[in-house]
């Protein structure tokens, strides 16, 4: 069985290396992904352009606008056009805000009396509308404070865990990597199938003494480490400290070929909890996935369950407490995670998954 | 024209024949509304927050509730053994924890200093900042309907509107840019493939020995799939309209109309692709590296182009679904018409216009 897996895998590399539109793809696409990826995925939401109407002309109206458009979140530089015609400028992407000042603004404030103010926000994109709207509240509050010079005896102090820089890259980058492994690895492996059935060597792997599993695994297995590797390597450029992980991801590969054994196929599904892969496997590729260790755990140090799961998991579990400190003190990174998400990726599931296909390719060919 | 007909129908015959990318093209459109409509949320609503209330008072019951009547938090499970707010967060339970400490209530009646405590899991940046900006907006509202019947709290008051959109569904922004995307894909991908199919099948030679043009070949073998574009089109609008209930306030005339042109560049890309490959494979991968992917990531569609760097945002100059998505938002959700659409407009015509020069130009090249 090894060797007949060893052999095919030889096989499925001179294919892919002789095929050199194929390289080329190979080789290209995770890149070209991930540069791109990693420097649009952005969901911040700032340099919100804002129209003003300014109808109070002073002093304090001037520095309420100045306080807003402190912290790049608002430019209030928009070209404003007459009040009556507002609309347009919606209409034209001109502006996505237009905050209206009225006339005797400072007066109340100095009466120390409240003033109404307007803000309008163009609501299509419903996700920066509703941030733009909390900004704005929040840079008025601490407007009023200053101001006013009344502040409310209860506060609500605030603390952000796990990333408190707010950068939204270190939250994409891990994401994207597994959203790439996954799209990449998974074409890769069917058309490999599909280009033996194409040029007809498929008939000629069937009459030979290999059995199917063993093929389909093969295929899936060089694909998947071809499709790993390019992407452990381009997820760093973006992610600076190219060397180190360069480095990182040669150690992933001997760790590859050293776990490569027969019937251990969850190892190619990344399941790093498989005794076999063990913790080492699992950590290395954490520390490829994620950038300086930033989500090490601070109490058991350790990396990040699964980067493949940080697309359908729930933020906070970039690590996970629950399935490390458990039950009679297993060692860490061989029990497997429990509960919600995870339970996909479990080994059983991938079975079923796996004899679907199965199932499927022989209906195929009958 | 006649001949270019017969080519016409000999395409809608390959499509017709082959019944599994005819469902590729018909139920591909609806699978993805569907997923990118309720998948696609970047809506900040719907934070878990867990609220650990030390206070245990009327007051402090009224603050949580005020939390979670406000649509925003929702009230997560989470085991009751869990009492440190960071172990909530690791466990992944909530996404932040509000405490009350004892001594709200009596801070309440008489105007002591109190401070409320907020712990953010601030993984995801965006919620992050939504959450922080939301609670700021409760404590704040909590806090002047405790003053004083008679007290006016001095400052600056947001009186809010919100314009096209004022329930804020993602839905209504995802959807509408979800044509572009799919246009783009259908066009570009199918007769990338198609071509290279006559290439790769050996056909080509033939079609070329017959007394038909080239030019007559490349129109013959688009106007299917123009059709089946539109159709398309239109199917995923009456999903948006009913199923999603996004408004259409513009004219479905005017939208017809730049789907057309701009299926007329996609198009153009995809006979581009063509002349390059020569398998249906590589075709396939081409379109989807060059089409799909920038009309899905540089367009606007997901992520706002405003924040990307420059050399992105001046590439995105190129993508003709930047244009698009912006016509199709704007007549769809503002009731744009093209007196305010006349620059975007102009932009996709010139795009369309280059690229379909350059498709015909190069096929010819490539035929001699």
């Amino acid at each position: 069985m090894v060797r007949t897996i060893l052999a095919l895998m030889k096989k499925e590399f001179l294919q892919v290396l002789r095929d050199h539109n194929m390289l080329r793809m190979i080789f290209m696409m995770p890149i070209f992904q991930l540069f791109l990826l990693g420097y649009v995925a952005t969901t911040d939401v700032k340099l919100i352009s804002t129209a003003v109407y300014d109808h109070d002309r002073s002093e304090l109206s001037r520095e309420y606008v100045r306080s807003l458009s402190a912290g790049e979140y608002f430019l209030t530089d928009a070209p404003s056009i007459p009040l009556l015609q507002a609309e347009r400028g919606f209409k034209e992407n001109l502006y996505e805000a237009v905050l209206i000042i009225p006339h005797g603004f400072s007066n109340d404030l100095e009466q120390s009396k409240s003033v109404d103010i307007g803000f309008v926000v163009d609501g299509t994109n419903a996700n920066s509308a509703s941030i733009a709207l909390g900004y704005a509240n929040v840079m008025t509050r601490q407007f009023n404070e200053r101001v006013t010079g009344f502040s409310p005896p209860i506060k609500l102090t605030q603390r952000k865990l796990f990333n408190p820089e707010g950068e939204s890259v270190y939250y994409m980058v891990p994401g994207i990597v597994a959203l790439l492994l996954t799209m990449i690895t998974a074409m890769l492996s069917a058309m490999a199938i599909v280009r033996e059935r194409e040029i007809g060597t498929l008939e000629q792997l069937m009459v030979t003494p290999i059995r199917t599993p063993a093929l389909i695994l093969d295929s899936v297995c060089a694909d998947r480490l071809c499709g790993d590797i390019f992407s452990s390597i381009c997820g760093n450029h973006v992610v600076q400290n190219t060397l180190c992980r360069l480095m990182g991801a040669a150690l992933f590969f001997g760790l590859f070929v050293f776990v490569h054994q027969p019937g251990n196929r969850h190892v190619y599904f990344h399941d790093f909890h498989h005794p076999a892969a063990g913790n080492v496997f699992h950590l290395v590729f954490c520390h490829l996935c994620h950038n300086d260790l930033r989500f090490l755990c601070p109490h058991c140090q350790h990396a990040p369950v699964h980067p493949i799961l940080d697309l359908l998991k729930p933020p906070a579990l970039l690590y996970d407490h629950g399935a490390r400190h458990n039950d009679e003190g297993s060692l860490p990174g061989r029990s497997l995670p429990r509960g919600n998400s995870h339970d996909y990726f479990r080994p059983r599931h991938l079975h079923l998954f796996l004899d679907a296909v199965l199932k499927a390719g022989k209906v195929e060919n009958q | 024209m006649s001949k270019v007909g017969y080519i016409a129908q000999k395409e809608v015959r390959h499509i017709l024949r082959d019944p599994r990318s005819l469902m590729i093209a018909i139920l591909m459109p609806i699978l993805m509304t569907f997923l990118y409509g309720y998948a696609i949320n970047l809506d900040t609503k719907n934070i878990k927050l867990a609220v650990l209330d030390f206070d245990r008072t009327v007051d402090s019951r009224e603050l949580a509730g005020r939390f979670y009547n406000s649509g925003y938090f929702l009230k997560p499970q989470v085991s009751p053994v869990l009492s440190d707010p960071e172990k909530i967060l690791r466990s992944g339970q909530a996404h932040a924890v509000l405490v009350i400490r004892v001594g709200l209530a009596r801070a309440l009646t008489n105007f002591s200093e109190y401070e409320l405590g907020l712990l953010i899991d601030g993984a995801d940046a965006n919620v992050a900042a939504a959450t922080g900006s939301y609670s700021n907006i409760m404590v704040a509202s909590f806090l002047e309907d405790r003053m004083p019947y008679d007290f006016e709290v001095p400052g600056v008051r947001i009186s809010q509107q919100v314009l096209y959109n004022s329930n804020l569904e993602s839905s209504h922004f995802f959807v509408p840019g979800l044509i572009a995307v799919i246009l783009m894909m259908i066009s570009a991908m199918l007769t990338s493939v198609t071509i290279a199919r006559e290439k790769e099948t050996g056909t080509m030679e033939q079609l070329l020995t017959s007394p038909v043009t080239p030019r007559q070949i490349i129109i013959g073998k688009v106007l299917p799939y123009i059709a089946l574009a539109l159709l398309d089109a239109v199917l995923i609008i009456i999903f948006a309209m009913f199923h999603f209930g996004v408004p259409f306030a513009g004219s479905m005339l005017l939208l017809l109309f730049f789907g057309l042109i701009y299926v007329a560049a996609a198009l153009s890309l995809g006979i581009l692709i063509s002349t390059l490959v020569s398998t249906q494979q590589l075709a396939m991968m081409m379109a989807q590296l060059t089409t799909i992917l920038p009309s899905v990531m540089l367009s606007g569609y997901i992520f706002e182009i405003k924040n990307m760097p420059a050399v992105l945002r001046y590439v995105s100059y190129l993508v003709p679904a930047r244009y698009f998505i912006r016509i199709i938002r704007g007549v769809m959700l503002k009731g744009s018409d093209l007196s305010v659409l006349w620059h975007e407009a102009a932009f996709l015509v010139l795009l369309a216009v280059v690229l379909l020069a350059i498709a015909v130009k190069r096929f010819q090249l490539k035929i001699g």
